[in-house]
Formats: C-alpha cells, structure tokens, sequence
C-alpha cells in the first residue's frame, strides 16, 4: 500500500453486529495518479457481516473488551490481511480476526469515484449486553431411574412457522441450553436410538428463561438396532475354579419358579439336586446340605436361607453375582466336604443415589442405594415377612398352637474407593429367624420354638500392591446363635462369636505364560456354646470352648500357553478350647487346557477335609470321655469341558466322583435343627463314630443361551449317591440320592417390558425306607412300625411346570414392576415325605406345594 | 419334634369321619383276658378278636411270651420255662378260624420270682401275649408251631424265638395277609387281694339300619374307659371317646355313600389291661 497517507482522525462510525461494536476509521490507501483530494477517498461499506463468537471464557467470566485491528481491504472489497494491534486476550483477539477475515466490503474510492486499496484501524469491541441469551435450557434424565444423561441428542422444534430445529447434545450433567430462542411454541425431542420419550411442549416467552426437564426411557438393548435376536459374546472365564457356574443377580432374579429371590436360581443347576417343598435346602452332588457352605464375599454365614427356605438372607440387590462351586474348589476355600455358594456383593458408587420398596405374599422390603461422593456410597436394606401376621386372622379360632416363620434382616454396605489405594468396603448383615404362633395361645406357645439369629460386620480392604500383586484383607465379628425352647424348662442352643480373619495376595499368571501365586491366611476363631437340655436328645449336655481354626493355604498356578496348572495345598488346624486339637492337609490339583478360543477341558482332584462340631468331640452324656473322632473327608475328582457355541449358546459337561471317608455316624440326626421337614430317614443313635463311608458319582451337563431377550439353559444332572454306616454290611441310598435331576427354563423379554419365562422340572422320587410290617400295641392303640430294607424304596418321580410373567411400567420419576410367579402351574401331586396311614397299610404321604400363584410389586425411584 | 410351619397348615383336618376308624383289611382289634390281671399259678382265658373286611380263610394265633431283660431276650419266652414245656402250654393255634379265638393257659408259678416287690424285678417285662392273624399259608410261624416240635428240641428252640422276637420274621410276612398285636398284662402276687376285672360294654342304642351319608349316634355304657370304635365303611367321626364310671357315652358314625351292611366294632380300654369288645351291623339304605 505504497503512497499512502496516515489517516488525521476517526471518520466512521462503522456497524454493530450481534456481539461487538465495531469502529473504524482510514489508516492510508493507494492512490491513483489522477487523484487529487484525499479527501475524497471513501471508507469500505461492509456489505457481509460475520458474527464474531463472544468467546467462551469471556463469557463466562462476564469480561467485556476491545480488540484493535488493522485491516487490508482490497479493489475489489475482500480482506487480504488482517492484524490484531490493540490486544485484548481471554478469546477475543482470535474471536476478532476469525470474523473479519470473512468479511466483505464495497471497496473504498477516491475522488473519482475509483475503487482503491485501503488500510483501516478496526476495533472490535465485545459487549455483554450484545451476548446472546441463553433463553431455554433443561436436564435430561433417564425415566424410572432418574439418572443423568450424557451425549444424547436433544432437538427443538417449532410448532408453528418456519423457524429451524435447534439441537445440541447433553453434557456430563446432562445438561443442555439454546441462546436466543424467538418467542413461540416448541417441542423437545430426543434425537438417540437408545432412548425414547414423547415430546415435551416447551412455551418460549420474551425476557423469560424456559426451563426444562426431560425423561428419556432407556431402550432394552435389543430394541436398539434391527437384530433383536443379536447375541451377547460368551465371556472367557478367568478364576482358577475348574468347575464354577455363576449367575447374574440381575439375569436370576427374573427367572421362573424364584420368586425374585437370586439364590433360588442355584437349584436350577447341574449338581444340585431337588429340595423337597421348593424349599432353599442345596443339596449338592449327593453330599448332605450340612456338608455344603455359604458365604457372603468368602466369609462364612450360619444361615443362607431364612426359615421355610424362601428367601435368602440378604438382599438380592446387594450382590453382584452368585458362584455356584459343587465342588473341587480351590484352596481359597475349606473346612467343608461339598459343594460351596459364593455370594458377591456389589462395591460399585452409584450415579444417583435410588431405592425401591417391594411387596410380595411373604415378605415386605425397602432398599436404598445411597450416593454419598464419587467415590463413597451407601446402601441399606431391611426386610420383614409377614406369613404370620396374614395367616393369624384364618387361625384366630384356633385352640391349637400353629407355628409360622416369622423373620427379619437387615443390610449396611459401604463402599469407598480410594485411589491408588483400592476399595474399602464394610457390610453389616443382621437376621434373624424364629416361630411364632398363630391363634390363640393357651399354652403360651409362643415363647417356645425354634429361634436362629446372627449379626455380622465384615469389613474387607482390597487394594492393589506392587509389581502385579494385589490384597484382599476381610475381618469379621458378630454373634449368632439357634436356641430351641420347649415347655417345662426344656431347652437347646448352639451359640457361637465369629471373629474371622482373612488374608490373601494374589498374583495372577501372564495369559501367555509364567506363574501366579495364590497365598492366604484364613482364621475362623470364636467362643462357642452348646447345650440340649431336651428330653427327646437324651441326656442333657453342654459344653463351652474357644475354638480357633487358621489355616493357611498356597497356590501356585501355572501357565503354559493355552495349559494352566493350578497345583495348591492348604492347611488346617482347630483347637477346640483344650479338649481336643485337629489339623488336616488338602492337597488339590487342577488342570486347564484351552484347546481353542471357544474350548476348554478341565480336570481336578483334590481332598476336603471338614473336621467335627465342636458338640461331636465334647465328652459324651454317658461318661466316655472326649469323644475320638477322626476327620472325615472327602476325596473329589472332576473332568469335563466347556465349549462356546454360536448365537451365545455355551455347553458345559461334567463327570464327578465324590468318595467320602471317616464320616461321623451317631446321634446326630436326633440332635439336629431342623428348619426343614425332617426326612425320617432312620436314626443311627449310638454314641459319634468315624464309622461311615459315602460315595457319590455321576455325569452333569449344562447348556445355556444367553442372547439379548433370551435367557434360557438346560440342565441334567445324572448320578447316584451312597452311604455306608454300621447298622448294616451293605451300603444303601443317600437319602436325596436322585439319579435324574432335570431342569429346562427360559426368561425371554417382550416388547414394552412385558416379559415371561417358564420351567420345566423333572427329578427321580427320594429314596425311602418303606415299611414292612406293624406291631399293633392294643394298650396304646398304636401302630408301631417295623422298618424294611434302608432306603430300598423310592417316592414318584416329581415334575412340575412353573410359569412367570413380569410387567415394568416406568414412569418419569419412578418404575413399578409387577411379577406373577405361579408354580407348579399343572397342579400336579407330588409326595414330598413319606407317611402312612394309621395302621401302615397304606403309603399317603405329605405332598408337595399345590398350583401356588405368588405375585410381588417393586416400585423403583 | 420341632414343630414345622407347612406341616402344621397342610394338616388342617376337614370335617368328616376320622379315617383312622375305618378298617380296610385283615386286623386283630383286641385281645381280652380274663382276668386282665394275673398271678403266678392262676388260670387264664384269653381271647383274639380279629375283623376280616375282606373274608375267605383265616389262621389265628395267640401266645403268652414275656421277653427277659438282656442276653435273655434271645432265649426266648419265659412261659417256655427254664425247663422246656410244650408250645402248647403257652399257646393257641386257630386254623380256618373265625372272628374271636379263645385260649386257655397256666401261669406258670416259677413267674413268681419276678412279680415287682420280690426283688427281682428288674428282668421283668410285664407279661405279654401277642395275637396274630393270618390269611392261610401267609405266616409260617404259625405251621412252624402247629407241628408242634419235641420241647427242648432243636425246632423247638427256634420257634420259641421267633416267638420271643417276631420282628425277625414279621418283615417277611405280607403286610396286607397278616395282622400282630400285643398285649401287656397286669401281674400281680398271689396274695393280693384285689383283681382288676374287664369293664363292662352295654349298648344303650344301636340303630341298625342308616340312610346313605346319614350321622347315627350309638350310645354305649362302660366304665372309665376308652372307647375305639371301628367301621368297615364310612367311619366315626372321632377315633377314640372317653367315658367315665358308666355314664353313657355317644359315638356319631357317619354312613357310606353307597347302601349295604357295614361291620362296626367297638373296643373299651380301662388303661389296667381290661377290654371288652362290641360287634354289630348296619344296613345302610
């Protein structure tokens, strides 16, 4: 621009665009030869305006400034250089530049009217008045569950006239806004496959804010796209344990014949063989439900399943998941000669804290997951039945005490994540379980019957150490006890103070090869208490200890490519008080090969050794002395493979050998509490004796589908189980022993959150002692029954269909679920313990649950 | 034992008779000695009644063996005596028999040594005596002691234990062919001067003749008593009354759906060893 002139003064006010004022006036321009009067020369007119952004920061901090300019405006009005000269930092310089340069001008002219070059100062000033206003903003929520929603499309549309759609996308709050929005009628949309939701009307009036919320219905996955029947991959799996089935707590609970409780869903697997009266009694690869063990994040608890066996103890919503081990576990796991549940509870921070509050025919439950931080969250659950309070009024005539169960439980979780440092999580599980009696209570029955309660804290400790190791540190204290009350004075309870200690550091293995460690400490230790006082028992006894058991337990695992070898040896020892001191050493093998992705066989031995209660060993009533019992143990052998199949199909086989040595025989039978019907099996009442031996065996087999709508498996477990005590030279039938147990059942869900499932059922009838013949006692007018062969009858083999229905209706702050369970749907008769008529002549036995609808509410907020 | 909640609700009973009083096969209902009370040396009847529902051809049998506390329980009867007496002394055999079997027996004097207050009561059971009925052929126990083996003899001995210990053969006998029942006897010394005596049994009313479905009182005197009635169709409504010193007792017996002659039977039981025995039929129309 050679030959130009400073320019004396401003000379033009220019424009005000939506966001600044801009002011120019003439620097210098070119000049034409023939040009005589500078003053002549015309400032550009701007004929396309761009917009300056009002930075964001700028905005933010509501700072207002002027950005000075120099611009080259050529002949033909376009801007071919542009300088930021008067700086204003936080945005606006770079806000300035980017908008003039996009600039269009009719060009400056001289005198004669010619087109000419131009320098001109141009100061952009950015004033918040100009901003654009933020005029409708809102939250978008998911329905039902109310939690935010992050990256989903939202767009507003004009109802009338021919204003354009406006869309933006929700941000980590789930926040959205629009600026400037002219005054009208909208309607908000939501613009994602995943959610829907109607329109919702939103009226925008001048100088008014419109705020909106908004709830979205989040899409089941299989309504997201147009493959419904799209399958979900079938997840490797990565524990040590040879044989583990685990199941979803959120996949369970929906399952046929559960009731909406996770546990029950175990029953359903291969190994587990039928409970009598639907009841939660696990009975695991012909192993007796005292030799199997529950536990709530690897630390034991006396009681799974509250009374009547219809719910589990703690709150489905806890749980992360349910591993079902029916045996060969690893040595993490002990002290026990079946099979094992694990219950893992969740440690996860919710993103808003919700609950719910459910009603079913026996129970009533409140659950809240509370958010406390990001890192901390809080949940708490309680649940009451209420079988006695709604059977009372139909046996309020009743002269004759009728017991029901009557329980309570309670759940404390919390969970903090502490960076670096791992999660610590504490949970506080109270139960408690007892008889009460309906009707009138001539008798005061009521202060007598059976009463089972605990209260436990565990607190765990799980972090990461060096060089890939990591720590899971688990201490538990609490009380419970089991008390029996009878009339005249009689009584009988057990009581024990857990005080369980666990430490573990593992090491895994390198997927393509190396060795992993396993190592742990595991220390059950606690004053217990016993004593039966009840004529039926025989002679009173009693007794007190502390009993502590450590023991410690190694594993190494290793891996050669697709070959893991899990070689552990654990070792136990318990004193109980100074009346006698035990220890045992399980030495455990097992072998994985990954033949392929999708194939893997598996093979395992290994021993369990599960020492005596502390009432077998104390001195017996009769003056014997402390009571010589031996470990009884068992030896487990298991082979199979796993193998994934298409369309998340997935086949599991297993052959299982289980032979059982040392087992105790003796009056156990007549001291045992029972919560469940008593089979009566014949009752060994001499004095405790390592006299028995056992042996169970058999084939399972496990075929699931788990797409996106469907869950469904069949299960078949095909076996036989023995036991051989001293009343006899020949082994016979364990009293569960059922040689075809099988289960085929499928959850599938329907459109608008309808979804259905059934179960079919099928297990060979229990084994009986039949009755051979009767004494007629003419001075008691009583039958008295001489037993035949042990166990050498069977009951009718049971089946049963069972049907399920579930219904969710969310609504725009809460869900409501609706589920109708109906078992055994055909009605069909099936005994369940045998009994006679008065003179023996006839079997009649005690059937099994008739056609039994049990529906349930839940209500999400 | 330990009561059980689902047990306790599926036994709700309904209303109508007590099956326990409807006998549907071959039973012995009751043995009734007289006198129901015995010292050593005295003479004794005793009678099996039995009711067949389903008729045709029965054995009975009937013995006196008081098992001996300990290792003596294997030796036997202490009827059969520490010299071995005839299996006649001690026992009766029926064969085609018909509803009651009578028996006549000796208690033998050497039984004295162990009436209680002499001091050596303790190896003493009180005196039993079994009734057994059999369809024909079903209990060889009773052929093995209709032939009547040589006292001390080899099969002697053998039946002498079975006798003492029928649970070892009554398992391989037919349940539905075959019907035991046992008795305990009042025993008492020689001297005493009281006897308990059976209890009378006088039918105040017994209709013989019914509607289908229709309740019938039947009102019975006894003395303190127990009172088991028995039907060979539809039943009574109780299992068992209580009466006392002779007032009169009601027992409701609800009839058949379906018409025809109904057996009944009516035991009493004074709880001392004493029993008496009702028969009658109904007609139902």
């Amino acid at each position: 621009m050679g030959g130009g002139h400073p320019c004396p003064a401003r000379i033009s006010l220019a424009r005000r665009t939506a966001n600044a004022v801009v002011v120019a006036w003439l620097l210098s321009w070119a000049t034409h030869a023939e040009a005589q009067d500078t003053e002549a020369v015309t400032l550009p007119v701007p004929v396309h305006e761009v917009a300056p952004v009002y930075p964001d920061e700028a905005l933010a901090e509501r700072l207002e400034a002027t950005v000075g300019l120099e611009i080259d405006v050529d002949e033909d009005g376009r801007v071919v250089q542009a300088q930021v000269v008067a700086p204003a930092g936080h945005g606006f310089d770079e806000a300035a530049l980017a908008a003039v340069r996009d600039d269009r001008f009719e060009p400056a002219r001289d005198g004669l009217g010619r087109p000419v070059a131009v320098r001109i100062r141009y100061d952009v000033r950015f004033t918040l008045d100009a901003a654009p206003v933020v005029n409708v903003r809102g939250v978008l929520k998911e329905a039902g569950v109310r939690e935010v929603l992050e990256g989903v499309g939202v767009r507003l549309e004009p109802t009338q006239g021919v204003e354009p759609a406006r869309t933006a996308t929700t941000d980590a709050a789930g926040a959205f806004s629009w600026a400037d929005v002219p005054d009208g009628a909208y309607a908000l949309r939501i613009d994602d496959a995943r959610f829907r939701a109607d329109p919702v009307p939103v009226e925008v009036v001048a100088g008014q804010l419109t705020e909106v919320t908004s709830y979205a219905v989040r899409l089941r996955p299989w309504e997201e796209d147009d493959d419904p029947d799209a399958f979900v991959d079938v997840v490797a799996r990565a524990t040590p344990e040879v044989t583990e089935r685990r199941l979803a707590a959120e996949d369970v609970r929906v399952l046929p014949g559960s009731f909406g409780d996770v546990l029950r869903a175990v029953q359903n697997l291969p190994g587990v063989a039928r409970s009598p009266f639907g009841l939660g009694t696990l009975i695991i690869r012909g192993t007796a439900p005292e030799d199997s063990r529950y536990t709530i994040d690897g630390v034991e608890v006396p009681l799974v399943f509250h009374f009547g066996g219809l719910t589990t103890v703690v709150n489905g919503d806890l749980l992360d998941e349910v591993v079902f081990l029916p045996g060969n576990f690893g040595v993490r796991y002990g002290r026990n000669q079946g099979g094992r549940v694990e219950l893992r509870t969740r440690t996860d921070v919710p993103e808003h804290t919700h609950g719910y509050v459910s009603l079913d025919l026996f129970q009533a439950s409140v659950y809240a997951d509370i958010r406390l931080s990001e890192r901390t969250a809080l949940s708490v659950s309680l649940r009451r039945s209420y079988i006695d309070a709604v059977l009372n009024p139909v046996f309020q005539g009743s002269d004759q005490p009728i017991r029901a169960p009557a329980f309570w439980d309670g759940q404390l979780r919390l969970v903090h994540h502490m960076p670096g440092q791992g999660t610590l999580d504490a949970l506080l599980v109270v139960s408690d379980d007892r008889f009460t009696v309906l009707g009138n209570d001539p008798t005061n029955a009521s202060r007598l019957g059976l009463i089972q309660t605990y209260q436990q804290l565990r607190v765990r400790w799980r972090r990461p150490l060096q060089e890939g190791w990591r720590n899971e540190l688990s201490l538990l204290v609490g009380p419970q006890s089991q008390k029996l009350a009878l009339n005249g004075g009689q009584d009988a309870y057990e009581r024990r103070v857990a005080i369980d200690v666990r430490e573990e550091v593992v090491k895994e293995a390198d997927d393509h090869g190396g060795i992993g460690w396993r190592l742990g400490l595991d220390l059950k230790m606690g004053p217990e208490s016993f004593r039966f006082n009840v004529a039926d028992f025989g002679p009173e006894e009693q007794g007190k200890a502390f009993v502590a058991a450590p023991s410690l337990y190694v594993e190494p695992t290793f891996r050669w490519g697709p070959v893991t070898l899990i070689a552990g040896v654990r070792s136990d020892l318990v004193a109980f008080g100074d009346v006698r001191t035990m220890w045992s050493i399980d030495p455990r093998l097992a072998l994985r090969v990954d033949v392929s992705p999708t194939t893997t066989v598996r093979a395992s031995v290994g021993r369990y050794s599960q020492f005596p209660t502390y009432r077998k060993l104390a001195p017996a009533p009769e003056g014997d002395g402390v009571q010589d019992l031996a470990t009884p143990w068992a030896l487990q052998t298991a082979v199979g493979f796993d193998q994934a199949l298409p369309l998340g199909m997935s086949l599991e086989v297993t052959a299982f050998h289980t032979e059982l040595f040392d087992q105790i025989v003796g009056r156990e039978q007549r001291l045992r509490f029972f919560t469940v019907p008593p089979t009566g099996e014949t009752v060994d009442g001499g004095t405790y004796a390592n006299d028995g031996t056992g042996r169970a065996y058999g084939l399972e087999l496990l075929f699931k589908v788990r797409q996106r709508r469907l869950v469904a498996w069949f299960s078949a477990t095909l076996g036989r189980s023995e036991r051989l005590g001293r009343t006899s030279d020949e082994p016979s039938l364990f009293t569960y022993d059922q040689p075809v147990v099988l289960n085929a059942l499928f959850s599938y869900e329907l459109p608008k959150r309808w979804r259905i499932g059934a179960r079919v059922r099928y297990a060979t009838g229990n084994p009986y002692t039949p009755i051979a013949n009767r004494v007629y006692d003419l001075d008691s007018r009583r039958f008295a029954p001489i037993d035949g062969d042990t166990t050498s009858a069977r009951l009718p083999p049971f089946w049963s269909l069972d049907v399920r229905v579930d219904k969710q209706w969310v609504f725009r702050k809460w869900a409501l679920t609706f589920y109708l369970d109906v078992l055994n749907v055909t009605n069909t008769r099936s005994l369940e313990i045998p009994t006679w008529n008065a003179d023996y002549s006839e079997l009649e036995g005690i059937a099994g649950l008739p056609i039994l609808p049990v529906f349930g509410l839940r209500g999400d907020w | 034992m330990i009561a059980w909640w689902l047990l306790a609700l599926l036994g709700c009973a309904d209303n109508g008779p007590d099956p326990d009083t409807v006998i549907g096969n071959l039973r012995v209902v009751s043995v009734v000695a007289d006198p129901p009370e015995v010292a050593p040396g005295d003479d004794i009847t005793v009678d099996i009644e039995v009711y067949d529902r389903q008729g045709g051809s029965i054995d009975v049998m009937g013995w006196f063996c008081t098992p001996l506390g300990g290792s003596a329980l294997t030796g036997g009867c202490a009827e059969a005596g520490p010299t071995a007496r005839p299996l006649s002394a001690f026992t009766v055999v029926a064969t085609d028999a018909g509803l009651t079997t009578r028996g006549t027996f000796h208690v033998p004097e050497e039984l004295a040594a162990l009436v209680p207050g002499d001091g050596v009561a303790d190896d003493l059971i009180r005196p039993v005596f079994w009734g057994l009925a059999c369809r024909s052929g079903a209990c060889p126990v009773i052929d093995a002691v209709r032939d009547d083996p040589a006292p001390g003899s080899a099969s002697w001995s053998d039946v002498v234990t079975q006798l003492g210990r029928p649970t070892l053969w009554l398992p391989d006998v037919p349940l539905d062919d075959s019907s035991l029942a046992t008795r305990f006897l009042m025993f008492t010394g020689a001297g005493d001067p009281y006897r308990a005596t059976n209890p009378p049994l006088v039918a105040v009313s017994a209709p013989t003749a019914a509607d289908a479905g229709e309740i019938v009182p039947f009102v019975f005197r006894s003395g303190d008593v127990i009172v088991y009635p028995f039907a060979s169709d539809g039943g009574f409504l109780l299992a068992s009354y209580g009466a006392a010193n002779g007032l009169p007792v009601t027992l409701q017996w609800q009839a058949p759906k379906r018409s025809g002659p109904v057996d009944l039977v009516v035991v009493v039981e004074d709880q001392q060893g004493g029993s008496a025995v009702w028969r009658g039929t109904v007609t139902v129309r």
